[in-house]
């Protein structure tokens, strides 16, 4: 019954969240305001629930079962917070250091491997000249990727003396105008299915209309 | 001793971890070295923990000062965010993570309203391509070209108004599409990496939070 | 103001309002137009069909409560897939709204009977982990050096389906269910290219292009596209739902969008020839 109940709360107040959002698109106003700002509130006290699960589990957890060197990220986290004291704000960067280095590195090297040489690697693979089609295909391969590439690369300041420097910057331009344009076109069904999904709660879970 | 403290330290952490992480991935290493790395990378899940945290204190910051000052028409929603935000942590924390009530709040409190707002994308969408593409130049023409197969031949009814849209969509998708795209992750890689050896080596100071 | 300039700075409200009678009555009024299956999505399907029982499969289970229709109904399907089968699923997080709908799309699916029946033994939920690709990477090394307890705080190191497993070398497939488009490559890089596991995603249809790169480089093994694949998936399951049944607004939304192009072109045109008049 309690559950019920709080089902019911839990359908109106969404149907009330949806319609507030809604509202925006007539003009921002108070009731989409208290949608977001509920919105912002949330989220940041379920983060800081999560957050606190994990260093409850895996820092403190380690601490009690002999893991005595997992006090190391704990104080190295906890000076993160030193930016409230004014005198000793600098203390924090040896934490953002700790996280920059450490994100960014994980991902860098990573991203060498799999964003530069073997992309590389399957764009030499992909050529094939068994047929005109295949051909035209290799051929739209290697020049669009090295155009693109160079398109992002040198800048019009540094390369207007390269010879054929218009031709490719031109080329590299519009594949990746062809790019975009590509992206633009099929974003379109992910856009239309944002609102489809809050029509079928509206009208199928809050108004329990006949699903058809 | 403040300029080591304040700027060298920091740098030589960066440069220590980067050295563990760069020659645990790219050599062989031995496993008391693998348990090091190991532990670096755990380490940073914590930090990063932390680092979700000190979300909250920004947001208490700010919206604790706005609610202090009675700003005009700000002190409610102010209010409200905190209010919301200090309920939400009391029922985690109490409760605990996966709780009837927890799990309650964030389905109402959370996954409704972001459901609710994110599909506002969807709506401001159409006004914004009607607005925008207005093709008064070769390249504007070419890209509402390419952007016209792509839709026509994802939506289910351009396959059935002519088979050519779906195969025309299908190469783009394949072959041009593919290359540009790669050409880009390629550019934007190798951006990147000199962008983060800059940080590493300190000729940037971003990021370090003052 | 002439009739022309009313109509080429239109007030959005009238667009939207349109948009809206066109998206509610293809709703209630379907058309039934033919959903086509695309060769990614019976790849999708036909290699979790081949795989064997016992199979050890990572399942990140990263979403974003936007993006239910695109990417959550695939993730439903997908997951009523992989517990039909008798394989070892591993779930876990990177992302922080995943632990309640991770329990939400069990219970949807009538699959939280055999999900707590089987516990331990053949299932296990990591929870969220912070870090993102750093936690991808941490747990690919080893999980239960990374982490102590799962999501409910039991002991790893007691659950029998730890005894075989300790990282990334012990998995045989990582099947992105409901994946934000970074939190899957971060997936891509951390787990599939390092240690040469198939990785299957299920990305938005905007994403998707971005990630054909990676499908012909062989680092990524096949995709199931948003709402269209998730309809095509469940066809082929055997269980048409919520995606099928959003097809035919999808189509009307596209033609008006075009509808919309041509019309502002048209009018963008005359407009300028006035003007040179």
């Amino acid at each position: 019954m309690a559950i019920d109940y709080l089902t019911q709360v839990q359908l109106w107040l969404g149907a009330y969240f949806l319609l507030s959002s809604w509202s925006w698109l007539w003009r921002y106003n108070r009731f989409f305001k208290i949608t977001e700002t509920t919105l912002i509130g949330a989220t940041a006290g379920y983060y800081f629930v999560q957050a606190v699960k994990n260093i409850n589990d895996i820092a403190i957890g380690g601490l009690l079962i002999g893991r005595y060197w997992q006090i190391v990220p704990l104080l190295l986290g906890i000076t993160l917070f030193f930016r409230y004291v004014k005198s000793y704000a600098w203390i924090q960067r040896y934490g953002f250091s700790y996280l920059i280095a450490a994100t960014s590195i994980i991902t860098f090297r990573a991203l060498i491997v799999t964003q530069v040489t073997q992309q590389y690697t399957a764009m030499l693979r992909s050529i094939s000249l068994d047929n005109p089609t295949l051909i035209m295909n290799s051929l739209i391969t290697v020049v669009f990727t090295t155009t693109v590439i160079m398109y992002f690369l040198f800048t019009e300041k540094l390369s207007s003396g390269m010879p054929g420097y218009k031709v490719i910057n031109t080329i590299g331009r519009y594949a990746f105008l062809l790019a975009l344009g590509y992206y633009l076109g099929i974003t379109v069904m992910t856009r239309i299915a944002f609102i489809l999904d809050r029509l079928q709660y509206l009208f199928f879970q809050v108004l329990q209309l006949p699903i058809v | 001793m403040s300029t080591v403290t304040r700027k060298y330290i920091p740098m030589a952490i960066m440069i220590f971890i980067a050295i563990i992480l760069f020659v645990d991935y790219f050599f062989e290493t031995p496993p008391s070295y693998k348990q090091v790395s190991q532990e670096v990378q755990n380490f940073n899940i914590i930090i990063a923990a932390f680092a979700l945290i000190l979300g909250n204190a920004r947001i208490l910051e700010l919206q604790g000062k706005k609610l202090m000052k009675r700003e005009p028409e700000q002190w409610p929603f102010s209010l409200l965010m905190i209010g919301v935000m200090v309920t939400v942590m009391a029922v985690g924390l109490i409760f605990g993570s996966a709780s009837f009530q927890l799990n309650w709040l964030y389905a109402t409190l959370f996954q409704q309203p972001s459901a609710s707002v994110f599909s506002l994308i969807g709506w401001v969408i159409f006004y914004a391509v009607y607005l925008s593409f207005r093709i008064d130049n070769r390249q504007m023409l070419f890209f509402t070209i390419i952007w016209f197969f792509a839709m026509m031949g994802n939506a289910p009814i351009g396959g059935a108004i002519w088979d050519g849209f779906p195969a025309i969509q299908s190469w783009i998708e394949l072959v041009p599409n593919t290359a540009a795209t790669r050409g880009y992750y390629i550019a934007n890689t190798l951006s990147a990496t000199v962008i983060g050896f800059r940080t590493l080596l300190g000729r940037t100071s971003m990021g370090m939070g003052e | 103001m002439s009739l022309l300039d009313k109509l080429i700075d239109i007030p959005e409200n009238y667009i939207y309002l349109i948009l809206a009678v066109i998206l509610i009555v293809s709703t209630f009024v379907p058309i039934g137009l033919p959903v086509p299956i695309t060769d990614q999505t019976r790849k999708y399907f036909n290699d979790i069909e081949a795989l064997p029982p016992g199979s050890v499969i990572l399942v990140p289970f990263d979403p974003s409560p936007g993006t239910e229709m695109e990417i959550g109904l695939s993730s439903h399907i997908v997951m009523k897939h992989l517990f039909r089968k008798d394989f070892i699923l591993v779930f876990v997080s990177i992302s922080l709204p995943a632990p309640p709908l991770f329990e939400s799309t069990l219970k949807d699916e009538n699959l939280w009977d055999k999900y707590q029946q089987y516990y331990g033994t053949r299932y296990v939920w990591l929870g969220y982990i912070s870090g993102a690709e750093t936690a991808a990477a941490a747990l690919s090394s080893s999980i239960t050096k990374t982490l102590l307890v799962d999501y409910y705080g039991n002991n790893l190191k007691d659950m029998p389906i730890f005894q075989n497993i300790e990282g990334a070398k012990d998995f045989d497939v990582v099947v992105c269910v409901n994946s934000q488009a970074t939190l899957s490559v971060s997936w891509m890089n951390q787990w599939a290219v390092p240690y040469k596991l198939p990785l299957y995603v299920n990305p938005m249809a905007s994403v998707a292009g971005t990630f054909w790169p990676y499908i012909e480089a062989g680092q990524m093994t096949a995709m199931l596209v948003g709402a269209k694949a998730a309809a095509g998936y469940e066809i082929l399951y055997g269980e048409p739902g919520r995606a099928t049944s959003g097809m035919d607004a999808q189509s009307l939304g596209h033609l008006y969008l075009i509808a919309l192009v041509v019309i502002s072109n048209i009018l963008f045109q005359l407009k300028k020839s006035r003007g040179r008049d």
